[in-house]
């Protein structure tokens, strides 16, 4: 590389350092900073903050005390500092995340000074690694983040020892990473596998010295030995000393497997392993965006475009890959490699010891470590290109491809976030209050629902903010999942089931339900009446099936209304088509026809009316209560486009109560089918 | 290559079943002759007619022969690629064998096991290459009577492969260029080089002119995915947003052929293995690597004797290639398609050889040998082992399917003519109603029931959320031409089969009793009231599905005896049940899905069997879904005595 050449002077010096740091932040803005303020709670995020917003921050000792009680030195700060509010916790995961990029840097311009825009290209893509989809989830992810700055720093750190001259900076040095050491572990135990990186970095240099193979790892051994006593002391800790609760984190049933299994475990292991490697090798680059394409902007393509034009002539300019000496080269792609390959497969190796795998979206995290190695691999193998054309496309598909995949990550997660504060707003539209206890089915229009505290975290955040239960951490309502195990429950009316999970226990009765549905974005939220279910025609089948299980009486309709926290769920959307819905909704539960009309007559006014024509439910059955024959007939022609809300508009208008001839005939004749 | 190529693709060969439109292909050809396929293809590609009718003739059907055949295409397809490079390059001989090895595993092209459809494709390949190299060839000669023998050779085989995919015509861009690449090593400007590969291109032509002249101005296409003039016509009512979509599917494509089709399948295929498989597929892959690198370090050797002139061949190969796979795709983006894992992979293979030109002369683009030969050793490790997961992927569904209509057979004796299916196979995959219309016709109407036409004896709805909403408002009847197969499928008039999971046995729902199995999809349980199980006629003689499609009987297991059990229910008579069932049972058989003790349960209580039923309850209520339903049913059956009424509230119901 032409910069592995010479540092003429200190001026070429600073600007040598200071422009990759420049770079490497407004890269890594672009990645991830455009949409930061529209993310907000998500998955894990739910139920951290409703236990810390009901409990206070100590309860995070109580959560994480389960499997990773170190983790409660970085919540109850960050709670204590953000308080509620997701933005802050997304600009310091991104402020950790460039920190994390920054110490990588050092870490390579430690190992290979001269290479300064190899090493730069190399954090570069580190930090905008298109296989970690998970930093707009940046209350939960705090930890991970902060933890994968610190394991950087502390490899940094052992490197700087290690190279340092005066005795006491080593031991300062030593004792920072030793620190720093113990702190990333305790964030997150399997990121055990920077410690491969960090011996590897350290033979690096020792290996530079000559001698034989067993010269070398002794060297390397006799520099670095102070940087076994941060990991030694945690893993005492955590074999020794530490319950965990948790499966997943519980070493002894982790390895109970191997003991029994020795052979098959290991070759489990070994075949995760490889498979795990091609995943965040090539895999990370393809699968993600794959996923996300459909969320791509037309800004975001251009924005994406651009940097990538920025980058590829920078390092046009740059001339990557020329040195002045052929060994030169030689030397830095073959160390390069080597150092890359066994960095990804070392940060591999302890996921698939806790039989976890890399796998895209969903635990995208595990591809963490590894990713400062398939970077460094990356880089190498494009310095074997000869062709430099070849070299600057195949920079530029990894850098559209990552930046692509970010950006539609965040765009899909700011939907998401969207999404679903528009649906709570809705509920707390139609739902004064929740019987306490009460267990929640609600289906959201975007995003998955995979565990119950999506539902439970919101409904709680709205509807019982504060402490429930003096001895436990215990929700006022929960909730369970939409899923063919929950269906088989209500239809067997089963009993509520107890869980404790991460010490927070719920009561989830699959005899006590009510139903929350908003199939589509343009439909309202439902709240099913199991005593007269209305289905839409686009509510899923599970939906549809347990429907008549929705217990109505749990909606406690002349409760006070409870406003939804704007920090958490934005400012009141403005009041269409589904405010006036779920208003009319709600009278009608309360048996009040004059309010539905009025109601009705608000929003007819403004030219509103619904996407969902079972929307037109509660009015149809307040123009009947009230026999405005009139209306009906109107309203006939739209209502019977849709013959299976039709179907249930005959049925339902025909069981109500002190109908008029009038009405039960127009009804008849008009609503239902031949 | 032969070697190679069969432990890659012949391993289940004779496990592979109909898939796709073979369905109702074959079951047209079945019963109403081969020259159904001329009013088949003579909608979008009548020319594959004259592939199909000689092929149905030879192999009658039968899967297992189609197979073979395919196999023996794509390795001809391959040899007429080596032989076409070696026109162009015939001093790289590593590296054009190398490509046509490539092309010959490529895992980009997952559609082999589906060879009776695929067929046309296969040889739609290799007359393509022989076309290019007849034609290349042609310009060589000096001596007019061969060149134009070889030119309309060329000429032949061009209509003959366009004949059978309209999109290959990318193949005619990909000639251009290779007609370029000789008249580029030429002296002279880009001008003059430019002037010569259009002169020697243009005899050629006729080939894409004179198709596309009949495409257009004769041809009337009633198919939408190949009428050019509707594909085309997005482009004119929304010109941005088409080209938009366009500019997507284009990168999208390009990257999928390109790079993503060594990676994708393997993940998508592979990866999720049970353990075993993934051994035995990992192995293969590392045989195949290791054997591949020993072949071709021998011919390294051998080429090494021949002087290396100079590199110019790898920025010919790497333009070359990645024009041709650029212009290959053209055609696909443009028809609104993409080439996508696993389903659209076929839109890959007119580009796939232009990419593995790219993909080799970019490994020989690399300084370290080492890592060449370790990309190569990748390619080959992942080919094999994606075909490997793909075709065992293949042979699971024909073994899931075959089981599924086997049982079937054992239940339903006749199915009543124009009752509609639904069906609900363990591993899913049901895209259209012809894959549970075709197995169901050829057990129970394979001849032809409606003097004149392609009827089906009887239809299927898809269940899908449209089908769920349409029962629910009591749609009816739904006429649909099949390509050729006229189908009323009746929204009204439907019997379901589900067999829920692996271990379950298909259960056919009576919408009077409803009885479902804890693994049940949630839109049976919706539609399952309204399944009728009189279409099934029980007094009809069993039919037996015919070998060559589902395979011999499967050994009887405990299906077999719950089949044969529900039949007798549905007749009512219960002694029958009882015998089925000591049958079973006297062999250890028990169900592994805890609903299908309801026909037996259902005997005993009729028999006033208390003690056998007290005996069932603890494995029973071990799923409180199954006892419930057990509950309810015979709770309410006035048939029953008090006695055993009461036993079943006490060990079935959960009280309140």
């Amino acid at each position: 590389m032409r910069d592995i050449i010479t540092e003429s002077n200190a001026s070429v010096m600073k600007n040598r350092i200071i422009l990759p740091i420049l770079f490497l932040i407004i890269l890594s803005a672009i990645a991830y900073l455009p949409l930061v303020n529209r993310f907000g709670y998500t998955h894990d995020d739910w139920y951290l903050m409703y236990s810390a917003g009901a409990y206070g921050p100590s309860v995070f000792r109580d959560i994480f005390s389960v499997d990773r009680p170190m983790r409660a030195l970085v919540m109850i700060p960050a709670y204590l500092f953000f308080g509620e509010n997701p933005l802050y916790y997304n600009l310091s995961a991104y402020v950790f995340r460039v920190l994390g990029a920054l110490a990588f840097f050092w870490i390579l311009s430690l190992l290979w000074s001269r290479a300064r825009t190899a090493t730069t290209l190399i954090a570069a893509l580190f930090v905008i690694y298109p296989g970690f989809l998970s930093q707009p989830n940046g209350i939960d992810y705090q930890s991970h983040i902060m933890g994968l700055a610190a394991a950087l720093f502390s490899v940094a750190l052992t490197l700087k020892a290690i190279l340092s001259d005066s005795r006491t900076t080593k031991l300062g040095l030593h004792f920072l990473a030793m620190l720093t050491a113990v702190f990333y572990l305790g964030q997150m135990e399997w990121y055990i596998g920077f410690e491969f990186f960090r011996w590897m970095c350290v033979f690096l240099l020792a290996a530079r010295n000559g001698g034989t193979l067993l010269h070398k790892a002794r060297r390397a051994v006799e520099w670095a030995y102070p940087a076994l006593a941060g990991p030694g002391l945690f893993l005492i800790w955590r074999i020794f000393f530490f319950e965990s609760e948790r499966g997943a984190t519980d070493v002894d049933f982790q390895l109970l497997k191997f003991i029994q299994y020795p052979i098959q475990t290991l070759y489990h292991w070994t075949v995760q392993v490889a498979q795990d490697l091609f995943d965040v090798t090539l895999a990370a680059w393809v699968i993600p965006l794959a996923q996300l394409t459909g969320h791509i902007q037309r800004w975001g393509g251009a924005l994406v475009i651009l940097a990538t034009a920025v980058l590829v002539v920078w390092l046009y300019r740059s001339r990557l890959g020329e040195t002045s000496t052929e060994p030169e080269q030689a030397e830095f792609t073959r160390e390069a490699f080597w150092l890359g390959a066994l960095t990804a497969i070392g940060g591999l190796i302890p996921i698939a010891m806790v039989n976890r795998d890399v796998l895209f979206p969903a635990f995208s995290r595990y591809s963490l470590v590894s990713s400062a190695g398939v970077a460094i691999l990356i880089v190498a193998a494009l310095i074997h290109l000869n062709r430099r054309t070849l070299q600057l496309g195949m920079i530029a598909v990894l850098s559209l491809t990552a930046l692509l995949t970010h950006h539609a990550n965040a765009v899909k997660y700011a939907n998401e976030s969207a999404a679903l504060r528009n649906f709570w707003w809705q509920v707390a539209w139609r739902v004064p209050q929740f019987e306490k206890n009460a267990t929640l089915l609600a289906v959201y229009p975007a995003g998955a629902i995979e565990e119950d505290y999506f539902v439970w975290g919101p409904a709680n955040l709205i509807y019982y903010p504060e402490k429930q239960n003096e001895k436990n951490i215990q929700p006022g309502v929960f909730a369970a999942l939409v899923s063919q195990d929950t269906v088989n429950k209500v239809l067997a009316r089963e009993r509520q089931e107890y869980d404790k999970r991460k010490n927070i226990v719920t009561y989830a009765n699959y005899r006590n339900i009510v139903i929350l549905t908003q199939p589509t974005a343009s439909a309202c939220v439902r709240v099913i009446d199991g005593m007269r279910p209305e289905n839409s025609l686009q509510d899923p089948e599970a939906i549809r099936t347990m429907s008549p299980y929705s217990e109505i009486e749990h909606v406690l309709a002349d409760e006070a209304p409870h406003t939804p926290p704007e920090v958490i769920f934005g400012p009141e959307p403005a009041h269409g088509w589904c405010f006036f819905y779920q208003k009319a909704d709600l009278a009608r539960q309360q048996g009040d026809w004059e309010a539905v009309l009025e109601i009705g007559g608000q929003a007819f006014d403004q030219n509103l009316s619904p996407a969902d024509p079972i929307e037109w439910m509660p009015f149809l059955q307040a123009y009947a209560a009230t026999g405005n024959v009139e209306r009906l007939t109107e309203l006939a022609p739209v209502v019977t486009a849709d013959p299976y809300v039709a179907q249930q508009a005959c049925g339902i208008l025909l069981s109500m109560e002190n109908l008029s001839a009038e009405t039960i005939e127009t009804v008849d004749s008009l609503y239902c089918p031949e | 290559m032969l070697v190679v190529s069969a432990a890659i693709y012949l391993p289940f060969i004779s496990h592979f079943g109909y898939y796709n439109d073979d369905w109702y292909s074959m079951y047209a050809a079945r019963v109403n002759g081969t020259e159904v396929f001329h009013e088949m293809y003579g909608i979008d590609r009548p020319g594959r007619a004259y592939v199909m009718i000689p092929l149905y003739e030879l192999f009658q059907g039968d899967p297992f022969y189609y197979n073979i055949s395919a196999y023996v295409f794509r390795l001809a397809g391959a040899v007429a690629l080596l032989w076409l490079l070696r026109l162009i390059w015939g001093e790289r001989k590593l590296e054009t064998f190398l490509i046509a090895f490539l092309f010959l595993i490529y895992p980009g092209f997952l559609s082999m096991p589906n060879a009776i459809d695929f067929q046309s494709h296969l040889i739609g390949i290799l007359l393509a290459f022989i076309s290019l190299g007849l034609g290349i060839l042609a310009t060589r000669t000096s001596k007019t009577t061969n060149r134009i023998f070889l030119w309309f050779g060329a000429a032949l085989t061009g209509w003959a492969y366009l004949s059978q995919m309209e999109y290959y015509i990318g193949f005619e861009a990909a000639r251009l260029i290779l007609f370029a690449v000789p008249a580029w090593r030429s002296d002279g400007d880009w001008k003059r080089k430019t002037g010569a590969t259009f002169f020697t291109w243009l005899p050629s032509s006729i080939i894409p002119v004179f198709y596309l002249i009949w495409r257009i101005f004769f041809f009337q296409n009633e198919r939408v995915t190949t009428d050019a003039g509707i594909q085309l016509g997005s482009l004119l009512t929304a010109p941005l947003a088409t080209l938009y979509a366009w500019i997507i599917n284009f990168t999208q494509s390009f990257l999928n052929v390109t790079l993503f089709a060594w990676g994708v399948p393997l993940t998508q295929q592979a990866f999720p293995l049970d353990v075993s498989n993934n051994m035995r597929g990992m192995t293969l892959g590392v045989i195949v690597a290791v054997v591949v690198l020993f072949a071709l370090r021998f011919m390294d050797k051998t080429d090494s004797t021949t002087a290396e002139s100079s590199n110019r061949w790898r920025d010919e190969m790497l333009i070359a290639g990645l024009a041709w796979t650029m212009t290959g795709l053209i055609v696909v983006v443009l028809a609104n398609r993409v080439v996508a894992f696993p389903v659209y992979s076929r839109y890959g293979l007119v580009s796939a050889a232009g990419a593995i030109m790219a993909l080799v002369a970019g490994i020989r683009y690399l300084s370290e040998r080492r890592l060449q030969i370790a990309l190569v050793g990748l390619l080959f490790f992942s080919s094999a082992f994606t075909h490997y997961a793909n075709g065992l992927q293949y042979a699971g569904w024909t073994m899931s399917l075959r089981t599924f209509w086997w049982q079937v057979a054992w239940r339903v004796p006749q199915l009543e003519q124009n009752a509609s299916i639904i069906a609900s196979y363990p591993y899913s995959g049901i895209r259209e109603d012809s894959f549970v219309w075709g197995p169901a016709n050829h057990i129970y109407y394979p001849y032809q029931v409606n003097p004149g036409k392609v009827q089906a004896g009887v239809h299927a709805i898809l269940l899908d959320h449209n089908a769920v909403v349409r029962i629910i408002n009591r749609e009816r009847q739904v006429y649909r031409k099949h390509v050729v197969v006229d189908t009323y499928r009746n929204y009204r008039n439907f019997v379901i089969f589900s067999q829920p999971s692996p271990q379950s046995c298909v259960q056919v729902i009576d919408g009077l009793q409803p009885e479902y199995s804890t693994y049940e999809n949630d839109p049976i349980l919706v539609i399952g009231p309204y399944s009728e199980v009189e279409h099934i006629k029980l007094d009809e003689a069993f039919k037996t599905p015919p070998e060559f499609l589902f395979g011999p009987e499967p050994p009887r297991g405990w299906c077999f005896y719950y089949e044969q059990a529900a039949y007798e229910r549905q007749r009512g008579d219960w002694a029958a049940v009882l015998t089925i069932g000591e049958q079973a049972f006297s062999q250890g058989l028990a169900p592994q899905d805890l609903i299908e003790w309801m026909p037996f349960v259902q005997a005993y209580a009729q028999a006033g069997n208390s003690d056998r039923l007290v005996e069932l309850a603890p494995d029973i209520v071990a799923d409180p879904f199954v006892a419930r339903q057990i509950c309810l049913t015979l709770s309410n059956d006035p048939s029953l005595a008090a006695d055993i009424k009461a036993v079943i509230t006490e060990y079935y119901c959960i009280p309140s």
